[in-house]
């Protein structure tokens, strides 16, 4: 938005107007956040979880809060991501399937095989480690950043990594065989 | 490792939907937000403190049978952590004042989350064990002594902190299916859980007196800081931030305050609160991720990790988080600090060592080499004043007046030597034949040149003998050893060697000639020459830089971590270290000490004293392998040459440095 429609916007006209002007700059920024986050986002957490509604409330929820609290976010991409993932391990959680996830029957129809194989291999990793491989070898966040996202340490993260990575080999090259 | 990456590619090929009209109409639930994870990390090392006071009675270590033991006093010791090294999480300890960190650990598998015990001498840790899972060890401070105390037949123990009298050792185990709290004594055995909860109960810490255990934990959906007894009963939430997640408690060695990381302004920062909860602080203001405080023992700092410089490192702060200064100077991530309680009894002896600059002589030009003896220091002086021819000197400090006595025109004065009662040095550069020159301290005259053959470049002296390096041709390809009777000026032997022949020094029995063949491709070696049969008896390779020093029995050199451990491989996990070779088997001896900079040039009074970074004068205590003090004596480059000699009649240290100067360094 160029200043002089920002400051023609903020002319105290009525009551309403001021959420107006909110309201347009909120869906500019949702627009901005979700091009450059919400798919890889969601697939990210896709993948996490296994599951389509459980993946899409959590990204939902989390884009939503982000934008209701504003400015008062630092760094909106990365506040996302760490509050998508915490919700989906939260809704895991409550539905009793951290520890074997696996993709749900009716999302299978639309999943091209070769994503198919992956999603179940990581399905029989644990949570961590699954958390870990998605956010640092498939999204190509630094374990760092992965570790920032997921509430956790570089250090631990990259010790997840390293099990989760020789796991999933084994599971898939025993599918392969 | 990109065949990860690639495999997971595939999950592009997923149809994502979009969710934006969604989430105009979503109504945001608030609270489910909350960090899933606890950070698991920093290990607070409890100390039996009475009182605020750093002066204390101790009770006893390792069980509560041993007498007690005189009062001490609590000192800062070494800060241990944890550090990426050739691809694995290791276990470091360095000097709060940031020296060259020491590696404890060397094994193909992670170390983590360092604790110390109460008395400073042991550290827990979580080790990875060969099939992946983390169990809690212990060992010596020096990285020796490791003991497996857990040992488990399925899930992790890890996170392991002592009791403030060393008997029993908290940690973290998920054998019973998720993270909780269990007790041992510190041999490992009699373990009791302490926890059961649903949630994840991580980082435990025991309070200074012994009667309450910190924690963090996500039981009520984020984590929160809680404190318990020591028995599990009594627990007791310390935050309640819905909105954030509480992370690693760490108490304050009076025991009055617990810091702690939490993410309540949307990144993790450091906050401070009172034992029971009260009065929360802030420490920390900055957009990078702060994790994981460490108290000092001595209460007075806060030790913690951060990666507002980018990599994640380790900092420390005032405890009302002012002056935060960067530990070390890494570029590979380091985590989970921990503080040693350094004990000194109340009569420990003070330092007899003190180093200090104490004279700066100018010398007129660029001094080449420097050496001690006959009474004097001698300096090799290169003048290359442009638009002048050059002019090579020979100079003479008198040390007790710390002034020129005497300047000596000798041809093109380089490498110097003093011993068998004359000055020695080479009179060399593009010269058909170089000549070694003989100079009589007494007079200050040249009295011998003996011709040795091109290229000649070092001179060392023992009682009978004057030994000479050269480099045939200047090929780099090899050279020889010139052995000069100084009884009667002749050469006596020609040694051939193999490589880039260079720098030579004599002791313990043995003559060690530098080949710096390549200190990049790490092709470079010493050379053991056999001074009885006049023979090579050994090339040791993987030498870094060109100086090595004798003393002590042993020879010390800088060389290459992949000269002990080939597995390392010359690439980027290969690091330079100090090493000490045994002159009797040519094998090297003792743990290798991580160093990037060492240049020895004397041992003496049980220390190694070498030119460091940044030139700084140091010495490395050879029994406790400290680097134990530093003198800036002239901050040049790294890899400047900068000579150094010691006169152990006065134990004072000559050093010619690039300014133009000989700067005394006296020790006592």
């Amino acid at each position: 938005m160029d200043p002089l429609t920002r400051s023609a916007l903020l002319r105290p006209w009525k009551g309403e107007g001021r959420d107006a002007v909110a309201r347009m700059e909120t869906d500019d920024e949702l627009d901005r956040l979700y091009r450059e986050h919400g798919e890889r986002l969601w697939r990210a957490v896709f993948a996490f979880c296994g599951d389509r509604e459980v993946a899409s409330d959590a990204v939902a929820e989390a884009f939503a809060q982000c934008l209701r609290r504003g400015a008062a976010v630092r760094d909106p991409g990365r506040w996302i991501w760490r509050a998508a993932f915490r919700i989906a391990a939260g809704e895991l959680k409550d539905q009793r399937r951290r520890q074997a996830v696996s993709v749900r029957g009716e999302d299978l129809y639309e999943i091209p095989e070769a994503a198919l194989q992956i999603l179940e291999g990581l399905s029989r990793l644990s949570p961590r480690q699954r958390a870990a491989m998605i956010l640092h070898d498939h999204v190509g966040y630094s374990a760092k950043e992965a570790a920032a996202i997921l509430g956790s340490s570089a250090a631990t993260v990259r010790v997840h990594l390293s099990h989760g990575r020789r796991r999933l080999r084994t599971l898939l090259e025993v599918d392969d065989a | 490792m990109h065949e990860h990456k690639e495999r997971l590619r595939a999950l592009e090929l997923i149809q994502a939907p979009d969710l934006r009209e969604g989430i105009r109409s979503w109504e945001p639930s608030g609270p489910r937000v909350e960090p899933r994870r606890g950070r698991v990390g920093v290990i607070l090392l409890a100390l039996a403190i009475a009182g605020a006071s750093i002066v204390f009675a101790v009770r006893a270590f390792r069980g509560t049978e041993h007498p007690p033991r005189p009062a001490t006093t609590i000192q800062n010791g070494k800060i241990a952590f944890a550090a990426l090294s050739g691809g694995y999480w290791q276990i470091f300890s360095v000097e709060p004042s940031g020296s060259e960190p020491s590696q404890l650990t060397t094994l193909a598998t992670d170390q983590l989350h360092p604790a110390w015990s109460p008395d400073g001498n042991r550290i827990a840790f979580s080790a990875q064990n060969a099939e992946g899972r983390m169990e809690v060890d212990v060992m010596d401070a020096d990285g020796s002594d490791v003991v497996q105390l857990t040992e488990g037949a399925s899930g992790w123990s890890y996170l392991p902190a002592w009791s403030p009298d060393a008997s029993r050792i908290v940690f973290v185990s998920n054998q019973d299916g998720n993270d909780e709290i269990y007790v041992m004594e510190a041999d490992g055995s009699n373990q009791v859980r302490l926890t059961h909860q649903p949630g994840e109960d991580l980082s435990p810490a025991w309070s200074p007196d012994g009667t309450r255990i910190a924690f963090q934990s996500n039981r009520g959906g984020n984590n929160e800081i809680i404190v318990m007894n020591p028995d599990g009963t009594g627990v007791t939430n310390l935050t309640d931030a819905s909105a954030s997640g509480e992370f690693d408690p760490a108490w304050s060695p009076d025991g009055t305050k617990i810091a702690f990381a939490s993410d309540r302004d949307g990144n993790p920062e450091i906050y401070v609160m009172n034992a029971d909860g009260s009065d929360v602080t802030r420490l920390t203001d900055d957009p990078g991720h702060d994790w994981n405080p460490a108290w000092a023992p001595d209460g007075s700092r806060i030790a913690f990790e951060s990666d507002r410089d980018g990599a994640i490192a380790l900092y420390t702060m005032g405890i009302d988080g002012t002056n935060p200064v960067r530990l070390i100077d890494t570029e590979a991530d380091a985590c989970c600090p921990a503080w040693q309680p350094m004990l000194v009894s109340e009569a420990a002896p003070t330092p007899t060592l003190s180093p200090r600059v104490t004279a700066t002589i100018p010398v007129g030009s660029f001094p080449r080499d420097i050496a001690v003896g006959a009474g004097a220091i001698w300096v090799s002086v290169n003048d290359f004043t442009e638009g002048e021819p050059e002019t090579h000197s020979l100079v003479r400090i008198d040390p007790v007046t710390n002034e020129i006595v005497a300047t000596i025109p000798v041809g093109t004065a380089s490498n110097l030597a003093v011993g068998s009662d004359a000055v020695w040095t080479i009179d060399s550069f593009d010269k058909p034949q170089d000549t070694v020159v003989r100079i009589d301290p007494a007079t200050n005259e040249v009295v011998g040149t003996i011709p040795v053959g091109p290229y000649a470049f070092d001179v060392a002296v023992d009682a009978s003998s004057v030994w000479v390096t050269r480099d045939i041709e200047g090929s780099g390809q090899s050279g020889e050893v010139i052995r000069i009777d100084p009884a009667t000026n002749e050469v006596v032997a020609r040694i051939p060697v193999e490589g880039r022949i260079r720098d030579v020094v004599v002791g313990e029995g043995g003559v060690w000639v530098v080949d710096s063949t390549s200190t990049l491709t790490r092709g470079s070696s010493l050379i053991h020459i056999d001074p009885e049969a006049n023979e090579l008896v050994a090339t040791i390779p993987g030498l870094a830089g060109l100086n090595v020093t004798t003393g002590g029995g042993l020879v010390w050199m800088h060389g290459w971590l992949s000269t002990i451990d080939p597995s390392v491989g010359t690439g980027s996990g290969d690091r330079p270290l100090v090493l000490r070779v045994d002159p009797a088997t040519d094998q090297f001896v003792g743990d290798p000490i991580p160093m990037s900079f060492f240049r020895p040039f004397a041992v003496w009074e049980g220390c190694v004293w070498f030119v460091g970074e940044e030139s700084a004068v140091s010495h490395l205590n050879t029994t406790t392998l400290e680097v134990d003090h530093s003198v800036d004596v002239a901050p040049v480059a790294q890899d400047s040459t900068v000579h150094a000699a010691l006169d152990t009649s006065t134990g004072t240290i000559w050093v010619a440095n690039y300014q133009n100067t000989v700067t005394r360094v006296d020790l006592k």
